[in-house]
């Protein structure tokens, strides 16, 4: 069932997606924006997440969900105050959600009573006045509303989900029984006698209440005053049933509206031989009264499966109280809603007697009908605006018109039904062209829609594509990069001379190159919303468990920044959101006693600087304690004892592993592992991390990203014969310096005087133990920025060149090397290694820490 | 530079108790690893040189587009650098989901064995212990067999 297995994945993909909006809607409506969009919007994810868990058969995730939409159900049309503690539970709600989606993909069941706590609430929300009852029929409409519509399970299975519904379901039940009764029966007069016994009627005022027995009440339309009633035909297509939306919903949302009547058609459902399981036979015909019933409102219900089905409204007004009489009497006998031959225009005898067979002059039959139904809908209308005439003569009239115009359109839809196999995919599109003739009349005369001729919402804008696609094309794309720079060096004057057609080839190459480069780089690239998203989940997680209060805010939550960092990115971000929640924050005694807010501020905040991005964690807390520290990293050996590092080196120790100043270890922080793991993962994706403390202020961590991770521009260097390649990113400037440049420090560190300023050579040369044989003479400086401002000086024996170079991995069949951040393959084949500008910087010391 | 493919599966002519050894000589002695762990067979060209890192490893080559490290045997055994020339040769194995290289003087021969003609290393200096899995005989000279996990891994002298 590979295919099942890959709707599932999509449908989780979608879940986050979804789960993201969820979250950032919530937030700007706990921020105050109530707009209604955003709870619609709000409505709708929940909506989609539980249609698909309903689709597969989560229950967990559907009861969960199910009860959250039903909550804000009633937060939308106003019954449920939204106020601060709604909200909180909703934002709850969401993380319940999210887990839940995430158990049903590892296949894991969540504990029975899992969110049973915030269940309750929406439920004593939704029915402050329910006792029990309410709460003991929830049960048991899930068995009904979820039974898995769109299943993809082979014949067998299939069967035995199919009858199970029909078992689970009285209503289909009966249809069932109806069926079987009728296999061999020819007399189609019993046939329908039987199947119009088998239409229900519903009957509810409320949905607390809603009462879906089989009861076969005699319908009591005239008490419904049938002319102020609405009629709406509610017909569903397959997709309404493949993106699993259930109609008793909907007409539970109807009978919210106003006091409601209805009943299933059931006429085009063929004999059994005919019958296909997948295909939605049944439409419901729904008089609705009320005092506010107004169109919109009606449609609204219908908002969530538009263009899965057809709805026909007809105002109370538009009834004749001729017509409204007859409806009442389809009503009350529900089983002579019958066509009279002499009802029927000719024009619809034709098609079914073109057709010998039973199903179809059935089919035609039923159509017949409800062609007539909607002839008499449409003209009542005009017949109510045409005062002058006599109402029966227009009403005469426009009924021919009307009638044939639909008795054709749906004739041909009867055509296509039977002529192809009635597929799913097939009914929408055979619908929309009977739609088409109507329309023009339709809409001026009758307030009649058909939903699944709404205006088309704007295509969809994005496509999903397997990540490993998009990476081939990146790689090869990283190729042709290095292919083209190759060219370009081989290129020498003669050539140039000699050639300079294929020269300026080559220059056109090498722009169109640049911009397939960007073009492709720009694909991977995604919003690190991605990541943030995650983390006011966390800080809420946080802030209950240690009792402070904290408030997060995000900034450049747009900015774009390659996939394979952002997803290197998730677990440092949340150390570093972690570690200042629990250590950076104060309590909110602390805070107090210190002149602060009571709420603690964490920001998280994304920038591009040139050819990074920049990720700031900051707090306002308490600052890194340098002095307890320094004790731990002297009592740990991360340092010597004699050695007496600067404030911002003792900051930096935070990222030793092991290190942990908590003097207990909680579940939330505390055990030594945090702070190195980011550390190691932002190496490992060629980022850095920096981290300035002000004690009593706060805490500020940076983390510098490159902005991808597939090709990089690189300064080609040579030391000792071998070629080495610095990230152009990092360089500030190139120079040749002589000797009397160079000082030493009593440790016996060289320092380079930079026009005043005093920078922290290394000469790689010596740093990577490699014999050179410039030693005398004046050698070239690269000048490299590290973090921040700090600036360190690399001595190299030769500078080749610019370049472009596709990063290679030495960890892939080797291990990490000190002061070496990767390895690259340059035109003639030879590998150069990448100097890892931060890891040089942070000398022995750190070295031996990291 | 030449390089020469050797099937993956190599046919097993002695049946399921019998393995395929590549054997290579270091020196005056021999030694093998299991054919069906050898990449590729190329001639020796020189090699990126790895800092800060261990002094048996030569460098990185590059392979197709990754980056392969070249162990220098010889020294891994103690016995000082190759002299590499173009006449000596690299074997590329895969070992776990790693490929590295191995730097030796020369190829010799395809060997067939049985598995229950394997002795064991005797007791007595540590590192033939680790570096090797086993011994067998052939034409009457002893044949080492390499125990690439040790050969790669990290317990190894440090640089």
């Amino acid at each position: 069932m590979s295919e099942l297995d890959e709707f599932k994945a999509t449908y989780f993909d979608e879940c986050s997606e979804l789960l993201i909006e969820l979250e950032e809607q919530f937030v700007a409506i706990e921020e105050g924006d109530q707009d209604t969009e955003r709870l619609n919007a709000v409505f709708r994810a929940i909506h989609s997440i539980k249609g698909g868990a309903g689709a597969f058969g989560f229950q967990g995730l559907v009861g969960f969900a199910h009860s959250f939409e039903t909550l804000l159900d009633f937060v939308r049309d106003g019954r449920v105050e939204l106020t601060e503690d709604v909200i909180k539970l909703c934002i709850r709600s969401i993380d319940l959600v999210a887990d839940f989606v995430t158990a049903a993909q590892e296949n894991r069941e969540l504990g029975a009573d899992y969110g049973a706590d915030e269940k309750r609430q929406f439920d004593e929300l939704c029915n402050p006045d329910a006792d029990g009852e309410a709460g003991e029929e929830d049960p048991e409409d899930f068995d009904i509303e979820f039974t898995p519509v769109m299943v993809e399970v082979d014949s067998s299975d299939a069967d035995a989900e199919q009858s199970d519904e029909f078992e689970e379901s009285p209503l289909e039940e009966d249809l069932n029984a109806a069926l079987m009764d009728n296999v061999d029966d020819s007399d189609h007069e019993a046939l329908a006698e039987e199947i119009a016994n088998a239409d229900v009627v519903f009957e509810s005022d409320n949905p607390a209440t809603a009462d879906h027995s089989d009861e076969e009440s005699d319908i009591d339309a005239a008490d419904m005053g049938a002319s102020d009633c609405w009629c709406v035909v509610f017909t569903p297509l397959p997709a309404l049933y493949e993106r699993a939306n259930d109609p008793l919903l909907l007409f539970r949302e109807m009978a919210i509206i106003g006091e409601t009547k209805m009943r299933a058609n059931l006429r085009e459902i063929p004999p059994l031989q005919d019958f296909e399981p997948f295909q939605p036979y049944c439409s419901w015909t729904i008089y609705l009264k009320g005092d506010d019933v107004t169109e919109e409102r009606i449609r609204e219900v219908f908002e969530f499966v538009e263009g899965d089905c057809e709805i026909e409204i007809t105002p109370p007004g538009g009834i004749s109280e001729q017509q409204a009489a007859h409806l009442v009497g389809d009503i009350s006998a529900t089983s002579k809603v019958v066509v009279k031959p002499d009802e029927m225009t000719p024009a619809t005898d034709e098609p079914a007697a073109g057709e010998s067979e039973v199903s179809f002059a059935d089919l035609a039959g039923e159509l017949g009908v409800k062609g007539l139904g909607e002839a008499e809908e449409e003209q009542a209308p005009e017949a109510s605006s045409s005062d002058d005439e006599t109402p029966s003569a227009v009403a005469d009239e426009i009924k021919q018109k009307q009638g044939d115009d639909s008795m054709d359109a749906e004739a041909m839809l009867s055509d296509l039904l039977d002529e192809e196999e009635p597929k799913a995919k097939a009914a929408p599109q055979t619908d929309a062209s009977p739609a088409a003739p109507k329309a023009p009349p339709a809409a001026a005369a009758a307030n009649k829609i058909t939903q699944s001729k709404a205006p088309d919402k704007s295509p969809v804008q994005s496509i999903r594509v397997d990540l490993d696609k998009v990476d081939r094309v990146v790689n090869m794309v990283g190729e042709l990069v290095i292919t083209q720079s190759m060219l370009t060096q081989q290129m020498d004057e003669t050539l140039r001379e000699k050639y300079q057609e294929l020269v300026r080839g080559i220059e056109v190459l090498a722009q169109t190159t640049r911009g397939l480069q960007d073009s492709v780089m720009a694909i991977r690239a995604q919003p690190v919303k991605s990541v943030f998203s995650r983390m006011p989940r966390l800080v809420r997680e946080l802030a209950t468990k240690t009792g402070k209060k904290i408030k997060l805010e995000m900034v450049g939550e747009q900015t774009e920044i390659d996939k394979t960092v952002i997803e290197q990115l998730s677990d440092p971000l949340t150390h570093m959101i972690r570690n200042s929640a629990d250590h950076g924050v104060e309590s909110v005694e602390k805070r107090i006693a210190r002149g602060k807010p009571e709420q603690g501020t964490i920001r998280l905040s994304a920038e591009q600087a040139g050819g990074n991005i920049l990720i700031i964690v900051e707090d306002d807390g308490a600052g890194i304690n340098r002095e307890r520290v320094l004790d731990i990293a002297r009592e740990r050996g991360v340092i010597q004892p004699e050695q007496n590092p600067s404030d911002e080196q003792i900051d930096n120790l935070i990222f030793a592993p092991g290190f942990s100043t908590a003097t207990e270890v909680s579940d939330i922080s505390g055990r030594g592992v945090g702070m190195d793991v980011v550390l190691s993962n932002i190496k490992k994706i060629g980022g850095s991390v920096h981290v300035r403390s002000h004690p009593g202020r706060g805490t500020r961590m940076t983390l510098r990203l490159p902005l991808t991770l597939a090709v990089l521009d690189v300064m080609l260097v040579s030391v000792a014969g071998c070629p080495y390649v610095v990230p152009l990113s990092s360089i500030v400037e190139t120079i040749q310096a002589g000797k009397a440049d160079f000082g030493k420090t009593p440790s016996g560190a060289r320092l380079l005087s930079i026009r005043g300023e005093y920078v922290q050579v290394a000469d790689l040369a010596t740093r990577f133990a490699m014999h050179t044989t410039a030693e005398e003479k004046d050698r070239f400086v690269v000048l490299c920025e590290a973090d921040g401002s700090s600036k360190i000086a690399l001595v190299v024996d030769e500078i080749i060149g610019q370049q472009q170079v596709v990063i290679k991995s030495l960890e892939e069949n080797y291990e990490r090397i000190d002061g070496i951040a990767g390895g690259t393959i340059l035109g003639d084949g030879q590998v150069a290694l990448i100097v890892d500008v931060q890891g040089l910087k942070a000398g022995p010391n750190h070295r031996n820490a990291a | 530079m030449e390089a020469i493919e050797v099937s993956e599966n190599g046919h097993e002519p002695g049946g399921a108790n019998s393995i395929q050894l590549i054997a290579f000589s270091i020196g005056e002695q021999v030694y093998g690893v299991e054919i069906t762990t050898v990449r590729e067979i190329r001639a020796w060209n020189g090699a990126t040189p790895l800092p800060n890192t261990r002094k048996y490893v030569r460098g990185v080559i590059n392979l197709r587009g990754t980056i392969v490290p070249i162990f220098d045997l010889r020294a891994r055994f103690g016995e000082g650098a190759t002299e590499a020339t173009k006449n000596h040769v690299v074997v590329v194995l895969s070992v776990g989901d790693k490929w590295i290289g191995i730097l030796v003087d020369a190829v010799s021969d395809i060997l067939t064995i049985q598995k229950d003609d394997i002795h064991n290393v005797p007791e007595g200096e540590n590192m033939d212990a680790e570096l090797l899995n086993g011994i067998i005989t052939h034409d009457n000279r002893m044949v080492g067999l390499i125990d690439l996990d040790t050969v790669v891994g990290n317990t190894g002298e440090e640089s």
